[in-house]
């Protein structure tokens, strides 16, 4: 079986704690495969960490650079990272407790999703939001996962084809003007594509520069980690990951704050 | 949505191929993949794909630009990670 699906069910044994999202979600959906990386959005509490941790204990996985994998960081939006090998693959495996852009809603919806599925992974709306980072690779997935969504209204709100937008538009006039309170491009579909090919341009834009505003809000913030994270490194090389674990609260407790002001709000 | 004209495309046919795979076949792929994938492991040794980190410590020297938009290390083979 896949790492990315072995993973994920040893992970939710008895319960569900962990969904696959992102890149590896878009292979589930059929897209494309575009990264070797895992990631997953975790339970916030500490039975479901507490498991995850156990898990990559058994597999030899190490801490890399990151959050403590611990309620109180993740809650501030932070992510924890650790990595092993599984025969000669490097398996990277990040965690989150707070994807960026889902809402509490959102987040329960994943949730809900997830605890009727047989594997849990985010569905096309939530894969969405998570793909709209300041990366401009990101944003095909984004394209792709909008024709995807059960409800036109979603469409609606992802779609980056002005062509899919005047179409919808015409088959769902009375849509338009309820979602253009949230998507103001919407109330531009009849003034031609070049304009709503402009604007989709522009709010793509927009969305990847509050992305890396908030990119730079961790990074300041975890300044005072990375300085001194090869001593860190030093002190975790050779101990059991739940030693290790410990020692990576303890060090980060002194210098990596749980929260990070978000000065746009959430 | 029906789409009668011409369509806007974002991902690749090769890419979108994967929705006429069967199960075994994408799991298959899957693995292929991500095993070939694992030749690029030198560039992005110190960068991140998920989460609020993009580059592993040390900083020194390096403005938030660069920490948070770091540039993978050149390749030093040509190595594809496209499916054969």
């Amino acid at each position: 079986m896949n790492i990315y699906l072995e993973l994920t069910r040893e992970f939710n044994r008895g319960r569900v704690r962990a969904v696959l999202c992102s890149g590896q979600a878009c292979v589930l959906h059929r897209l494309a495969f575009a990264s070797k990386d895992g990631d997953w959005m975790l339970r916030e509490d500490d039975e479901a960490l507490g498991h995850v941790l156990a898990v990559l204990g058994k597999r030899g996985a190490r801490y890399r650079f990151g959050a403590p994998l611990d309620v109180r960081w993740l809650a501030g939006g932070w992510s924890s990272h650790l990595e092993f090998l599984d025969g000669d693959v490097r398996v990277r495996t990040d965690f989150f407790a707070r994807p960026p852009r889902l809402a509490a809603d959102d987040r329960e919806q994943v949730w809900r999703l997830a605890e009727s599925s047989p594997i849990a992974f985010t569905d096309a709306r939530a894969t969405a939001l998570m793909k709209m980072t300041d990366r401009e690779r990101d944003w095909a997935f984004v394209g792709e996962l909008a024709r995807l969504m059960p409800d036109a209204r979603d469409q609606l709100r992802f779609s980056r084809s002005a062509r899919d937008i005047v179409q919808l538009a015409a088959e769902h006039p009375d849509w338009i003007r309820e979602l253009s309170a949230t998507r103001p491009l919407l109330a531009r579909t009849t003034d031609g594509l070049d304009t709503l090919e402009t604007e989709l341009d522009r709010e793509r834009r927009r969305a990847m520069h509050a992305n890396e505003a908030r990119l730079e809000r961790y990074a300041k913030a975890s300044r005072n980690w990375a300085a001194i994270w090869s001593e860190v490194q030093r002190e975790l090389a050779g101990q059991p990951l739940s030693a290790a674990h410990s020692l990576m609260v303890s060090r980060a407790s002194a210098v990596l704050p749980m929260t990070v002001v978000d000065e746009e709000g959430p | 949505m029906s789409a009668d004209g011409p369509m806007d495309r974002f991902l690749s046919e090769e890419d979108l191929d994967l929705r006429n795979l069967s199960e075994a076949e994408l799991l298959a792929w899957w693995d292929r993949w991500l095993r070939q994938a694992q030749s690029t492991n030198d560039r992005d040794a110190r960068l991140y794909s998920h989460g609020v980190f993009r580059l592993e410590p040390p900083w020194d020297g390096l403005s938030i630009e660069e920490i948070i938009d770091p540039r993978p290390q050149p390749p030093s083979t040509s190595e594809s990670t496209r499916r054969p």
